[in-house]
């Protein structure tokens, strides 16, 4: 299960990291749609930094090298991006989703219910393997949470 | 403490390739607020920032005249969902760097050109953008979705 949710959660990060990549400058203005007072110079390094998050987080994952950090982190992606999703919602705004550049995944349209329920699953899958490390395949070894380690 | 410290490496890393990437190919936009007023420069039209926006009643009045072309820059499924009666479908990954879109082919430089789109719509804002660096000088955006256009009853095309 922790292998399971370790690949497919890799997996998404890669796609979402590489396609924002792929025109930072669509995620960039996404950003501003948000309309949450970000300056032209928090928007123009985040179009950068948050995809390279996605990746280096989605490399980590795929490899199980420090997987747990990694999985640490992408449930904090998941929920602030929860917390943007939400903010739109409750201001009534229509924004595309910018998570995967022009790729619709699983949810089209404005972002709404239906990509909360998908960051909902992918936040599920990173409390998965945070609470159980990284399973089988992973470099160095399956690494075990201190609570499931054998006490000697 | 492990767990933070791995996350605080992987974060790191992320860090040092995000600012690697943009000292290499830093990404530049405009912010256009399209709340606010604008400076009117002729009626119908305002100025904000560096982009020209037609209002629905003065986009209209021109789709009517039939002397400007409409270019939707939504997705495949929401352009195949509804348009503007006679947009051509101009999607942003169409109009991306080094690419020339078909749907241009025999659009003399000066042709009056208004881009909307559904939701979302500073992508239409990029699509200007991105014609303006082709050429393109009489190119404005649409202020507002297309729903804006649909319950005005304007002339549109459903599925």
């Amino acid at each position: 299960m922790a292998m399971f949710s370790r690949f497919l959660l890799a997996a998404i990060l890669l796609l979402s990291g590489t396609m924002k990549l792929r025109d930072p400058t669509l995620f960039a203005h996404a950003l501003v749609s948000f309309r949450l007072g970000f300056s032209e110079a928090f928007v123009e390094r985040s179009a950068l930094l948050l995809p390279w998050l996605e990746l280096v987080v989605g490399g980590a994952l795929l490899l199980g090298w420090k997987a747990r950090g990694a999985a640490l982190l992408s449930l904090a992606l998941m929920l602030a991006f929860a917390g943007g999703i939400i903010s739109l919602m409750a201001r009534g705004l229509d924004v595309d989703c910018p998570c995967f550049g022009q790729l619709k995944l699983v949810c089209s349209g404005p972002l709404g219910v239906c990509h909360l329920v998908r960051n909902t699953v992918l936040g599920a899958l990173s409390l998965i393997v945070l609470l159980k490390g990284p399973g089988r395949f992973a470099l160095g070894g399956p690494e075990s949470p201190p609570h499931m380690r054998p006490s000697s | 403490m492990r767990l933070l410290k791995d996350a605080l490496i992987l974060t790191i890393l992320a860090l040092l390739a995000g600012l690697a990437h943009s000292m290499i190919r830093p990404v530049d936009i405009t912010v256009i607020d399209t709340s606010t007023r604008g400076e009117e420069v002729a009626p119908g039209v305002v100025r904000r920032g560096k982009f020209l926006f037609v209002s629905p009643t003065r986009a209209h009045e021109l789709h009517q005249a039939g002397l400007t072309q409409f270019f939707d820059a939504s997705s495949d499924e929401e352009y195949e969902e509804g348009h503007i009666e006679g947009a051509v479908h101009l999607p942003i990954e169409d109009v991306s760097e080094g690419s020339f879109p078909q749907a241009l082919e025999g659009l003399p430089p000066d042709m009056p050109m208004i881009v909307y789109c559904s939701s979302g719509c500073d992508i239409a804002q990029i699509v200007v953008e991105r014609l303006q660096e082709m050429g393109y000088s009489n190119v404005m955006v649409f202020d507002g979705p297309f729903d804006v256009w649909k319950k005005a009853g304007y002339p549109s095309v459903s599925r």
